[in-house]
């Protein structure tokens, strides 16, 4: 992948990460219902933990993205 | 590094929760995992991910909701277990990477492979419980230092045997005695299994590298 397509997934990843890691899911909730995903899945309903760890795996992907638009020179 | 981070909570009389266990190992797996895949596997990059996922998981104990009781769990959640756990992931990173890149060592063979025997172990009690529905506070109670020293100490002198004689399959087959006898017959036949896997999966990376 070009320098710029890490650059593009890195900031557009930490933006999502970013949204479920620190914005109340009050906040979330009143931006629109479907976004803080209350659905069940394999018999169990998606909490507010699932989301701050989603967030934090996306925020995780994001970092190394631009980690390697930094050493891809 | 899990198993490092466990071995010292117990120790120091912290809790070890099995919900907390599989974020930190899912963070610290996909920190490690990401950076080498993506960036690289030099120190640079295991410096980074020193940083990186005890950041991230101290990040999520800061954000996620307190599900469990405070008063009966006492957890890593302080600021400054952050550098604790650094220091943990360094060794770790630094133990296996030292192993792979520079094809050092005895010590290092057993350090790797009995720390992550034991952190097997540790996940495979704690899962057992679970799923046995004994409940958390009694689990919590039930996980001490007390448990799992001999067993670490068994290990270690089975691994030892195993890796001197440069036949690891007789440090295997000692620590599956070693574990029938301290807990049940199902219990060594696991550790038999985990302790020849991971045999395995480091005689391939050092051939791959």
């Amino acid at each position: 992948m070009k320098r710029k397509t890490w650059l593009f997934i890195g900031l557009l990843v930490s933006f999502i990460g970013s949204f479920y890691e620190f914005v109340p899911r009050t906040v979330i909730k009143s931006i629109h219902p479907t976004l803080i995903m209350d659905i069940i899945i394999l018999g169990k309903r998606i909490r507010q933990n699932d989301l701050i760890l989603l967030g934090t795996i996306l925020l995780i992907f994001g970092f190394v993205c631009m980690y390697k638009f930094v050493k891809m020179k | 590094m899990n198993a490092i981070d466990m071995i010292y909570h117990l120790a120091t009389s912290w809790a070890v929760h099995l919900n907390y266990v599989a974020v930190k190992i899912t963070i610290i797996f996909l920190s490690v995992y990401l950076i080498t895949e993506l960036v690289g596997k030099k120190k640079e990059q295991g410096i980074v991910v020193s940083i990186l996922g005890p950041f991230m998981f101290y990040l999520y104990y800061l954000f996620a909701n307190p599900t469990i009781d405070r008063a009966v769990f006492t957890l890593d959640e302080q600021f400054w277990f952050f550098f604790l756990h650094v220091g943990f992931m360094f060794i770790a990173y630094f133990m296996l990477w030292y192993l792979i890149q520079k094809k050092q060592g005895m010590w290092n063979s057993l350090g790797t492979l009995l720390l992550s025997t034991m952190a097997f172990d540790l996940l495979f009690l704690m899962v057992m419980w679970r799923v046995q529905g004994i409940p958390e506070d009694e689990a919590a109670q039930m996980l001490t230092f007390g448990l799992i020293w001999p067993p670490f100490l068994l290990l270690f002198i089975a691994f030892f045997i195993g890796i001197m004689l440069n036949k690891f399959w007789v440090g295997s087959v000692l620590s599956s005695v070693a574990m029938m006898w301290l807990r049940n017959v199902g219990h060594g036949v696991y550790i038999f299994i985990i302790s020849m896997f991971l045999w395995s999966v480091l005689g391939w990376i050092r051939r791959e590298t």
